[in-house]
């Protein structure tokens, strides 16, 4: 099969279960939005090492928010409940409460709840004031800028992470170019994040390691610069491969997010200098959802 | 659409008490039931059907056509359902209220929505003194939901309430928010005097200065309060915001008090609305 003229490979991306959350943080301008979601999502790209795989999913304009002003919304994706709790309280706590005029509320609705401000009012020292409105608790907690507003929780569900793909080129540039074009695709969609720097990863990696301490390793069937050594999958023409990760709160968003970010992958045909769409298949071992590439993409 | 009338039939000297006649209660009988229900009038037992001409379908939509202001208790206790009463209630409409729609298309007596704790309670009309205060022997007052009076209230409005909303259209008379525990009163017309009295928390919110406070609130200043956005959102569905122009400018006047108590109540005004002099003190 081919788009453009470029080969996608009969393979399939192997993605797991999650719990995921949705809030939304808002601001006196949509820069303040974004800067306090870019610092809670910062250090949030795998849950190896962050806990927890975060990004932003959209911008909001001021009449889509609960307070009129403009926001942000942020998908944080878990593998236990407590692991999420966890991880939402310290990133609200220390990149939300902290980031000037910010206020930050609930993004999902259902019984399965996640502490947001429950705890977090406890900063106010005994002059945190609760306010129920139209049926939600909120707490005021008085800061130095004036008050900062939390939802007394929000709601968690069951999700997807890890649908991916990779984009083998002849050249860093070339994979890179046609990533930001996927990227840029893929951010449009709802209910989806890329949780990697700038949407990008370009250490893909396996389960396990010879070192036991590691649960993934780097992923040598793809690195370029052993093609010689390894169980290469990668041809002689290939000379740098980046991947896509999406993490989304159905199969069915990260299917039709990768089939927007293949297909603008894979726009530029073979003069873009993109050799290949192949993805991320660990034999099974990894994830009980298998996205097809063939069929993401038809 | 099934719905269940109550007419009375001729007013009586003697006061009812109307607490058993619940939407949730008669949507369980058949009119003739219904018709037997036991009233009390003064030393007698009368069946409902001698002082309520019936009509309709029991269901959980029931109104209530009363011939005079001396119902008291109608919707008390109230779980679900809908009660719309055509003309004037008596005392304690809506006592202990935790669910469901009461709807007064006249005015209310005192005592109104006390020790409500969940649903709706409206008023077209006025009401008497100690709105969504404690029931009596009670040491809280309304516990959750929310009463709106589209006109005036008397004196004690929210006494020692503690969650929940009261929305006054019209004028509160004084003592409104005496001894209140949390939660939040709206007042678009004028307030009494000695409002917010032993407040411990919770909030009051006017639509202009207070001619009077209580000496025991200070002046905290002129705030942006996100919540407010919240808030306004929420009353726009309900009421016509007058002088707030929320959205786009919900600076207020601060004052929290009352400092011979917990001191976190507070009052607010818009910023906007006769910023002149603060108001004086009512003497304690």
């Amino acid at each position: 099969m081919k788009l453009n003229g470029i080969p996608i490979e009969d393979t399939f991306a192997e993605a797991f279960g999650m719990k995921a959350t949705r809030i939304l943080i808002t601001a006196i301008d949509a820069r303040w939005a974004r800067q306090a979601g870019d610092t809670m999502t910062g250090f949030a790209t795998s849950v190896i090492g962050c806990g927890v795989e975060a990004g932003i999913e959209a911008e909001l304009e001021a009449d889509a928010t609960p307070d009129g002003r403009p926001g942000i919304s942020v998908l944080l994706f878990g593998m236990s409940n407590k692991e999420l709790a966890k991880q939402l309280e310290n990133r609200v706590g220390q990149c939300v409460l902290t980031c000037p005029t910010t206020a930050v509320f609930s993004g999902m609705d259902g019984d399965d709840k996640l502490p947001l401000g429950k705890n977090l009012r406890f900063f106010g020292d005994g002059w945190q004031i609760s306010k129920q409105i139209g049926g939600r608790r909120y707490w005021r907690v008085p800061v130095m800028d004036g008050e900062f507003l939390a939802e007394e929780s929000t709601a968690r569900c069951k999700a997807v992470g890890g649908g991916n793909f990779l984009v083998l080129a002849k050249s860093q540039r070339a994979a890179l170019t046609a990533c930001e074009a996927a990227v840029a695709a893929m951010r449009r969609l709802p209910n989806v994040i890329l949780p990697f720097p700038g949407g990008v990863v370009r250490s893909g990696s396996k389960v396990g390691s010879k070192y036991k301490a590691l649960m993934a390793s780097t992923n040598q069937a793809f690195c370029p610069t052993l093609r010689g050594v390894t169980a290469s999958n990668l041809s002689s023409e290939v000379r740098s491969v980046m991947e896509i990760v999406v993490n989304g709160l159905t199969p069915e968003d990260i299917a039709a997010a990768m089939r927007a970010g293949i297909h603008a992958a894979c726009a530029g045909g073979p003069a873009s200098d993109v050799v290949r769409v192949s993805a991320g298949n660990y034999g099974g071992k990894l994830g009980q959802f298998h996205f097809r590439l063939h069929e993401v993409t038809a | 659409m099934k719905q269940l009338t109550l007419t009375q039939r001729h007013a009586t000297a003697q006061r009812l008490d109307m607490r058993s006649f619940l939407p949730e209660h008669l949507a369980q009988l058949s009119l003739a039931q219904i018709a037997e229900l036991p009233l009390q009038v003064g030393n007698q037992t009368t069946p409902a059907s001698e002082l309520f001409e019936l009509s309709g379908t029991p269901c959980e939509d029931l109104r209530l056509v009363p011939a005079a202001d001396n119902l008291d208790f109608i919707g008390a206790g109230m779980r679900q359902g809908e009660l719309t009463v055509v003309g004037n209630a008596g005392d304690a409409v809506g006592q202990g209220m935790r669910g469901g729609l009461l709807r007064v298309e006249g005015n209310t007596g005192d005592e109104a929505g006390t020790g409500l704790s969940g649903g709706e309670l409206r008023i077209t009309g006025n009401t008497g003194e100690r709105l969504g205060g404690p029931s009596v022997g009670a040491t809280q007052g309304m516990s959750g939901g929310q009463i709106q009076v589209q006109g005036s209230a008397r004196d004690r409005v929210g006494e020692r309430m503690r969650r929940g909303l009261i929305l006054i259209q019209g004028d509160a008379g004084s003592w409104c928010g005496v001894n209140m525990i949390a939660g939040t009163i709206v007042v678009q017309g004028h307030i009494g005097a000695m409002a917010g009295s032993g407040m411990r928390r919770g909030t009051l919110l006017l639509s202009g200065p207070p001619a009077a406070l209580p000496s025991t609130f200070s002046d905290n200043g002129v705030h942006d309060l996100n919540f407010l956005h919240l808030l306004f959102a929420h009353l726009k569905a309900v009421t016509d915001l007058g002088p707030w122009t929320a959205a786009d400018n919900p600076s207020v006047h601060r004052y929290l008090g009352d400092l011979a108590d917990a001191g976190m109540g507070e009052i607010l005004w818009p910023a906007a609305s006769a910023d002149v002099d603060a108001p004086t003190s009512n003497p304690r």
